[in-house]
């Protein structure tokens, strides 16, 4: 029995449907890469792209749409944590934001 | 035992409570040989320019013997308790993927081989020497493990042993969660969980979110090594600090993937052997939950000597300082829970007492860490390596041993001897203080960690003998342990359902439970369902017999055979193989398919 907040599961046409989607998606990336025009933006159109086929996969394949939403928050928690910390990485691994060396640095020992 | 006997019915169990035993088994072996490496470094270690090693095996015993306790031995005896005890405390008949959970068992197994046939590999790869054992330190710095400083296959073992590992952790991670989320008995509400079974959940998240970072490091460093790639080669502008990053950024969620089980232990023993509720249940929960956030924010307090800058270095500072005060909430919370309470001395509760004080005193040294300048002057000293098994072997390992003795009789149906058991407590107790508490001073007095001998002119000779006669005495005191386990077997008393008065629900059943758990399963109607509480008679026990025929399925041959093929596809990328790369991938693909057409209702 779906359980409150649950829908019920998509017929095998949707998946088929996402699926064509997903591969559509896959192939307008490749496709963008050889479209001079996109090259000035070519990473945020490729992340842009990524997300989309990304979205579809945890909501239709992971079924976080028909699933209770405490999956939703079981997964989406994490995720956002995981954003987080990557962006905390890339400011310290560039180093620009960390004020390298300045006020005699953080220590340059070892 | 539950089921049938014989080494089939083993080979292809997929009965949690099997799976369990076998985990304790496997992982404590491999307990006992990353000990053994430890008291041949203590031996090496024991007086100035000793000579019981040379250099290199000296690299492959510090590395081997961090990577096995890691590994091989603590995190493998807590998925003991994950697989044997939580069904139980939750009043499932088992875990929810029964056969991808014998198939993490499997590849665990077949990992731990696999890294360990690195020490009599030597011939095989032409070496020269028996001994070809991973030696760049169980951190694997790059670039010392790129293939221009270590062009042996001992690193190739390391990051291919440790991929492996992570199958097996990362199936039994999600298992787990599926298991805890969905298969709750009715009326376990999340907030009536055993705190046991929650610091699993926190655990099994930490796990599904670090492996997957450490496996892009892996992968990095597999494609640096056998294709030539640049990921970590400071020369085609890369940066080594990569590596560190990603490793920290798995290395620390995984100090509390080793910790988190044991303070769920902890929370168990403490409030059955005081004869009260765990001190503020709810804000252990959450407190566990924190660690389990905050646990992801702080890893770069390992790279504090590389410069990150002041800001970084403040940021990081703060919040290692933070997470100790989620930590110290549980400390007052569990001594809280002994205050008053009508206490039970038994083994249990000594490991218990003991992971208290000792996790102090290796939370302490850690919040000395936290400290940037501090912590220059103990980076890659002796300091750190004191902190480090305060905390893992006065705190994970203490917790492991009191989960030992306290659920031992449900799983064996016997109870391990007391008198033994505080034998072993003690000459633990004293040989762990003796072995690491001189490390602080040895690592203050300068003497970095990982080199294998020292000049008497340092003047730590006498406490590094004293650190030594500490590891002996740890040695003995497992010795101990051993033959009570041995003795058990025969010798100890049969346990009843419930011998330590316990609240959960494992104590409601037989000593060891029958396959099927829970003859019917129980309906939960407050957190503590076997004591009175002020709301709350307690829950009768369910009937002896199961009402009703209960349905539990077979053993399967496929989740092994499935398992079988990721060392084989190791062992191609280790010997350059094409054909072998091909056998493993085919055996996984039959393993893997015959598995999943395989009828459910067997």
């Amino acid at each position: 029995m779906p359980e409150a907040g649950e829908h019920a599961h998509p017929t095998v046409g949707t998946y088929l449907r996402v699926a064509a989607i997903l591969v559509i998606l896959t192939v307008l990336e490749v496709g963008v890469f050889y479209v001079p025009a996109f090259h000035v933006v070519l990473v945020p159109t490729l992340l842009a792209l990524s997300a989309v086929k990304f979205a579809l996969v945890v909501l239709f394949y992971m079924h976080l749409r028909m699933d209770s939403r405490f999956f939703s928050f079981l997964f989406g928690g994490p995720f956002l944590l995981a954003v987080v910390v990557l962006v905390a990485l890339l400011f310290l691994f560039f180093g620009h934001f960390t004020l390298r060396g300045a006020a005699g640095g953080g220590g340059a020992g070892g | 035992m539950t089921g049938s006997r014989g080494l089939r019915s083993w080979l292809t169990t997929t009965d949690h409570k099997r799976i369990g035993l076998l985990y304790f088994y496997t992982a404590f072996a491999f307990f006992l040989v990353g000990g053994l490496e430890a008291l041949l470094i203590r031996a090496q270690l024991a007086r100035p320019n000793g000579t019981v090693v040379g250099a290199e095996t000296y690299n492959q015993l510090f590395t081997m013997h961090g990577t096995t306790m890691v590994f091989l031995a603590l995190m493998p005896l807590s998925a003991a308790f994950f697989n044997y005890i939580v069904p139980l405390q939750i009043g499932a008949r088992d875990v929810a993927f029964p056969r991808l959970n014998a198939f993490s068992y499997w590849v665990f197994l077949l990992g731990g081989l696999f890294l360990n046939a690195s020490w009599i590999a030597g011939p095989v790869f032409r070496a020269g020497v028996l001994n070809v054992a991973p030696d760049a330190g169980w951190f694997g710095y790059a670039n010392l493990t790129e293939r221009q400083y270590s062009p042996g296959p001992n690193v190739d073992f390391w990051m291919l042993g440790l991929q492996i590992l992570g199958v097996s952790s990362l199936a039994a991670g999600f298992n787990f969660i599926v298991t805890i989320l969905n298969l709750r008995a009715p009326g376990m509400k999340m907030m009536r969980l055993p705190t046991f079974t929650w610091m699993t959940l926190v655990t099994q998240f930490l796990v599904i979110t670090a492996f997957p970072v450490i496996t892009v490091a892996l992968v990095f460093l597999m494609f640096d090594r056998f294709f030539g790639a640049h990921f970590y080669v400071p020369q085609a502008g890369a940066t080594p600090l990569l590596w560190q990053h990603l490793f920290w950024l798995f290395g620390h969620p995984e100090v509390y993937i080793l910790i988190l089980p044991a303070m769920g232990i902890v929370s168990e023993v403490l409030p059955t052997f005081s004869r009260k509720p765990l001190f503020g249940y709810t804000v252990v929960v959450y407190s566990g939950v924190l660690i389990g956030f905050m646990g992801w924010g702080v890893w770069s307090h390992h790279m504090f000597s590389v410069g990150l800058g002041p800001i970084a270095d403040s940021v990081f500072s703060a919040t290692t300082m933070l997470i100790a005060v989620p930590t110290g909430v549980k400390i007052f919370n569990w001594i809280a829970t002994l205050w008053g309470g009508t206490i039970r001395g038994t083994t249990a509760l000594h490991f218990a007492v003991g992971f208290i004080a000792m996790f102090i005193i290796g939370g302490l040294s850690g919040v000395t860490h936290a400290s940037p300048p501090a912590d220059l002057q103990q980076t890659d000293t002796y300091y750190v390596v004191a902190h480090i098994h305060y905390v893992l072997f006065g705190g994970t390992i203490f917790g492991l041993f009191a989960g030992i003795y306290y659920w031992w009789p449900k799983m064996t149906g016997r109870l391990l001897s007391e008198a033994l058991g505080k034998l072993h407590f003690w000459l633990t107790f004293i040989g762990m203080n003796l072995a690491f508490f001189p490390m602080h001073l040895i690592g203050l007095l300068g003497m970095p960690r990982r080199i294998y001998t020292y000049a008497p002119d340092l003047g730590v000779s006498s406490l590094n003998l004293v650190s030594t006669i500490g590891a002996l005495l740890i040695g003995v005191a497992t010795l101990v342990f051993v033959v009570n386990l041995w003795r058990t077997r025969s010798h100890g008393a049969p346990a009843p359902n419930d011998p330590w008065g316990g609240a959960t629900l494992e104590w409601a059943i037989p000593s060891p439970p029958p396959p099927y758990n829970f003859s019917v399963i129980p309906t939960v109607a407050s957190r503590l369902p076997r004591w009175k509480t002020e709301h709350h008679d307690p829950m009768p026990d369910p009937p002896a017999a199961p009402p009703a025929p209960v349905h539990v399925p077979g053993g399967s041959w496929w989740p092994p055979v499935a398992a079988l093929g990721l060392p084989v596809l190791a062992l191609a990328l280790l010997t350059h193989h094409l054909w072998l790369a091909f056998l493993g991938v085919a055996i996984m693909l039959y393993g893997i398919y015959r598995w999943a057409f395989e009828p459910f209702e067997i």
